[in-house]
């Protein structure tokens, strides 16, 4: 049995008096295209944001590679191995495209401050560049290097923060809401992208999504959350079937259907 | 983005009615401090154009501007109209103080608002005394109307036009207010000479387009400038200079005009070094070949001016055609000449690039020797602050961290050195400044004060290093309490910072160490004794030409260092961090360690001019480091375009140099930063000259050919 790449044991998020994530257990092992699903406000981002150290739980461990990372800072965490997007694309706006990518590659990169003030870093800085570039021809935005990054039309953001995230050379990328915004034409587009980013680079992928064919087309799993607490987890297969996923997506609960039969 | 709100009703927009209406309101506290009263008595034009006037028109002028700019319509009566409107309600500002006069004695007028002058019978009622007031007041009101048309006429024509009568116009009031500093600078002779030669040069280049050999093609720029300084040296042996003044290049005038060899051989090859500065302009990127041009153009008036003594009216004219056009005319040929850099092969742009380093060092050498002492002063100022401008750029133009206390490391540099260089209880044991009770060790502090040079105290190059070390140390340590501070916070405990520091330089208890408000002096100069070479070889930087040298090595090496870090890794994650701190943190930015680099870089070039400027001061005083030091930095870096190297050079000489050389404007100086700040960011909000995009992926490397690289310049 392989290990798993991330295992999240018994997490809980409070913000005051709402608890955002409620114990949560959840396991991903590698090579896995993993998915989350949920009604609005089911706690999905901000167990995200629980996985990259954005917040630290109120309770729980989270291990990544083997190694516990609850609670460390969010770069020290990137430089494990975990890269993200954002649910609303949070590109540097005011720096070119390439310069966002080289941006991602921070952690691989050595140059300190005296070796550009003596000139010493340009076969680091040109190396560099030809990555990003190669990178940027991967995600399909040759040729789009020197625009500025809030300059780019929405779709092509979203795959510049997926270039970003994999200029880190994650391990696990977690992708937040991915097809947002998007039409079905660009919504194929990705998802045939993201299984791309699996199959050619081996990544581990995490992703939350309101898309339910493109959830149920590429997963290997999906967990399904509700009010901060996992209530379902399973192939797409699965969780298609399941009835507590289906009274959780339209809306009713037990405790109606109790009451309702009371009447 | 201006434009955001601007509804129309009928022809009037609603921006013409907001912004005339700020305008109105800095108007109505200009004229309330007295702004015309102090300008009347100084002249653009002799005898023709006084200050005030210019200040009258400025004052009507820019909110029409403003609001003509901000107008939607393609119209040019929509734009005439609203710039009308906006001069209109400008001037009723200026009468409503007319009209307090009226009602209000002058005595309590000018009780409250000391610098209050008398405006009635003035610029501001064009001339009508009491008497006839109702027509003063409808006469300003129709002028008024008419600049307000007028400026919104110039806004409609084409971009360029509209650009050189500005300009025209801007260059012709600013010589004419230096006119009185400026008019000795350049000879006669010299400017047709330099001139004649650049456009000699500029000519070859032309000429010998098709030359295909870029070496070639210098040599005969530099024969062509030659030989414009041999006619001159001709000219000058037959006595035709005698009356207006030598030739400066050859060095002592009567030795050129004597003839003798050796300096009329350094003449000619100043020409010809000048003729090769034209030939190369010709193919060199828009902005060296521009500003290569704008210089001459300016070298050629400073002539004129040496002729005419003063702003004449036939000074004026020609300033104002000669700035108009050549903003008309020089672009198109920088686009040609732009044209020509781009087409050359990598090797050959570098060679270009690297000759304009060395001629623009060249010039920038040789400057003070034509500048004189008083604009060297100026330009040694612009520069200190230049070089400050580039240190904070690094914490608020990259990191996005607003620091308000800068002069706080400006400080800590400038103390640092004068307390290593001077007598003090550092230094020698001894308090300077107090009278020592124990005879005996009076005795021997007397003795070591009075001969000082030579007690363990470090030389201006010793101390330099340390207190740029010192400044960016102590800048990284008082970066760690505010780490986690964001904008407005940290803005506010940055100003604490620098408000404290100069709190401590006043204090008692640092008295003996700082001197409290006496400072410490004198602080001596630096000197650069290199006699073991050779026994002449003893500099004293004494001067402001000489300190100009330490100032001009500075701007140079900050700017090289902040534009390398600036496309560098650490310069990428300190802007990614003012984009986005939680983000930039997120792809591996560690922001403890980026910040205090940030706070240490941007320090360490505030000591490195605050050095500086205590040996060029001779001594420091805590009076020098107040917050408005803070404030003007900041206003220029803001000005020139926030993370802009460029814009920082235009925003020190705008806002520090300006000033210092329009002495009127010294009282209004925060009232004129506040106007040109507001202005600045509503026509620009980006600043005047933002800064570049950096083109990466055509940094790539492209694999050599192997083929030989056509030949042409
Ligand atoms: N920083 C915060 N402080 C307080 N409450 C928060 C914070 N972040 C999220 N919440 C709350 O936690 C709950 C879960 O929010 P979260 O953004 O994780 O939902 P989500 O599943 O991602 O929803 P969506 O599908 O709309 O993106 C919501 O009720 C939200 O209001
Ligand atoms: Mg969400």
């Amino acid at each position: 049995m392989d290990q798993p790449l991330l295992n999240v044991i018994d997490v809980t998020k409070q913000f005051g008096g709402l608890t955002a994530v409620n114990s949560i257990d959840l396991s991903i092992k590698p090579g896995l295209i993993a998915s989350l699903i949920g009604p609005n406000g089911a706690g999905k981002t901000t167990f995200f944001n629980c996985v990259t150290g954005f917040y630290t739980p109120n309770e729980g461990k989270i291990i990544f590679d083997d190694r516990p990372i609850q609670g460390m800072s969010t770069d020290k965490i990137a430089k494990r191995g975990i890269a993200r997007t954002y649910q609303n694309i949070r590109l540097f706006g005011d720096m070119t495209v390439l310069e966002n990518i080289l941006v991602g590659m921070h952690h691989r990169l050595t140059a300190g401050m005296w070796r550009p003030i003596l000139g010493l870093d340009r076969a680091e800085e040109a190396d560099a560049i030809t990555e990003a570039i190669r990178l940027l021809e991967f995600v399909g935005l040759e040729g789009q290097g020197d625009y500025m990054a809030a300059n780019l039309p929405y779709g092509m953001q979203r795959r510049l923060e997926i270039a970003r995230a994999l200029a880190s050379k994650p391990k696990l990328l977690l992708l937040d809401e991915p097809t947002a915004g998007m039409n079905p034409i660009e919504t194929d587009t990705m998802m045939a992208f993201i299984r791309q980013l699996r199959d050619e680079l081996g990544l581990t992928i995490f992703l939350i999504e309101h898309d339910m064919k493109l959830v149920m087309t590429i997963s290997d799993q999906v967990s399904v959350m509700d009010y901060g607490r996992k209530i379902a987890e399973g192939t797409p297969k699965e969780i298609q079937n399941d009835p507590t996923v289906i009274a959780a997506y339209l809306g009713t609960n037990i405790e109606d259907e109790e009451m309702e039969a009371e009447a | 983005m201006m434009n955001q709100n601007n509804l129309r009703f009928g022809f009037l927009e609603t921006n013409t009615l907001r912004y005339s209406f700020y305008a109105a309101i800095a108007i109505f506290i200009l004229t309330l401090t007295g702004i015309f009263g102090t300008f009347a008595q100084r002249d653009v034009i002799q005898d023709t154009l006084s200050l005030d006037l210019v200040a009258l028109v400025l004052v009507i002028g820019v909110p029409a501007l403003v609001a003509g700019r901000s107008s939607q319509s393609d119209k040019p009566v929509i734009t005439i109209l609203n710039s009308a409107i906006a001069g209109l309600i400008a001037a009723t500002a200026v009468i409503l103080v007319v009209l307090l006069e009226t009602i209000v004695p002058q005595e309590e007028l000018m009780f409250v608002f000391n610098n209050y002058r008398p405006i009635i019978g003035g610029v501001a009622t064009l001339g009508a005394g009491q008497d006839n007031l109702i027509m003063g007041i409808l006469g300003l009101l129709a002028l008024s109307l008419i600049l307000g048309g007028i400026v919104g006429g110039i806004l409609s024509l084409p971009q360029r036009w509209m650009l050189a009568i500005l300009s025209g116009l801007g260059s012709m009031v600013i010589i004419g207010l230096m006119a009185g500093q400026i008019r000795n600078l350049v000879t006669p002779s010299d400017a047709l000479g330099v001139v004649g030669a650049f456009v000699a040069g500029y000519g070859a280049g032309y000429a010998t387009r098709t030359i295909a050999n870029p070496w070639l093609r210098r040599l005969l720029g530099f024969i062509a400038g030659g030989a414009v300084g041999i006619v001159f040296l001709v000219l000058g042996n037959t006595g035709a200079f005698a009356q207006n003044g030598a030739l400066l290049l050859g060095g002592d005038p009567s030795i050129i005009m004597g003839g003798a060899v050796n300096s009329s051989l350094t003449m000619i090859i100043g020409f010809g070094i000048v003729g090769l500065a034209g030939l190369i302009v010709t193919s060199a990127s828009s902005f060296v070949h521009n500003s290569a041009i704008f210089l001459a153009v300016v070298f050629a008036l400073l002539g004129m001016l040496n002729v005419q003594q003063r702003m004449t009216v036939i000074m004026a004219i020609v300033t104002f055609i000669a700035f108009a056009a050549a903003t008309i005319f020089i672009p198109p040929l920088g686009t040609q000449s732009n044209k020509q850099y781009r087409t050359l092969s990598p090797q050959q742009k570098r060679s270009i690039d690297v000759i304009t380093g060395v001629l623009a060092l060249v010039l920038a050498l040789v400057a003070p020797v034509f500048m004189g002492q008083y604009i060297t002063n100026v330009l040694d100022l612009v520069m200190l602050y230049i070089i400050m401008g580039i240190g904070l750029n690094v914490m608020v133009g990259y990191a996005g961290l607003l620091d308000l206390g800068y002069v706080a490391s400006f400080a800590i540099g400038a103390y640092t050195s004068a307390i290593l260089t001077t007598p003090s209880i550092f230094t020698t044991g001894c308090i300077p400044f107090e009278p020592i009770a124990d005879a005996r060790y009076a005795e021997m502090c007397t003795g070591i004060l009075t001969n000082w040079q030579g007690v363990g105290i470090l030389t201006f190059w010793q101390a330099w290093p340390i207190a740029i070390v010192v400044s960016a140390f102590t800048g990284m340590a008082l970066g760690v309490p505010v780490l986690r501070l964001r904008g407005d916070y940290l803005a506010i405990v940055t100003l604490g910072f620098g408000e404290m520091t100069r709190v401590l330089t006043r204090a008692q208890i640092t008295a003996p160490v700082l001197g409290a408000a006496q400072g410490i002096s004198p602080v001596p100069f630096p000197v650069i004794d290199l006699t073991s070479l050779n026994p002449d070889w003893y500099f004293e930087l004494s001067n402001a030409s000489t300190i100009y040298y330490l100032y001009i090595f500075s701007v140079l090496a900050a700017a090289l260092v902040v534009w390398r870090l600036s496309g560098s890794r650490l310069g990428r994650a300190w802007r990614a961090m003012k984009a986005d701190e939680d983000v930039a943190q997120a792809m591996g930015v560690p922001l403890v360690r980026t910040k205090l680099l940030a706070f240490g870089v941007s320090s360490a070039f505030a000591g490195l001019g605050g050095a500086i400027f205590a040996a060029q001061l001779r001594g420091i005083f805590p009076d020098s480091f107040t917050l408005l030091v803070s404030i003007n930095v900041l206003s220029l870096i803001i000005i020139g375009g926030l993370g802009s190297i460029p814009g920082v050079v235009v925003g020190a000489l705008m806002l520090v140099g300006l000033p210092e050389v329009l002495r009127e404007i010294q009282d209004y100086r925060l009232l004129v930063f506040g106007v040109l700040l507001v202005v600045v960011m509503l026509l620009k909000p980006d600043g005047l000259i933002p800064p570049p995009i950096r083109q990466l992926s055509k940094q790539q490397k492209v694999p050599q050919s192997a083929s030989p690289q056509p030949n042409t310049q």
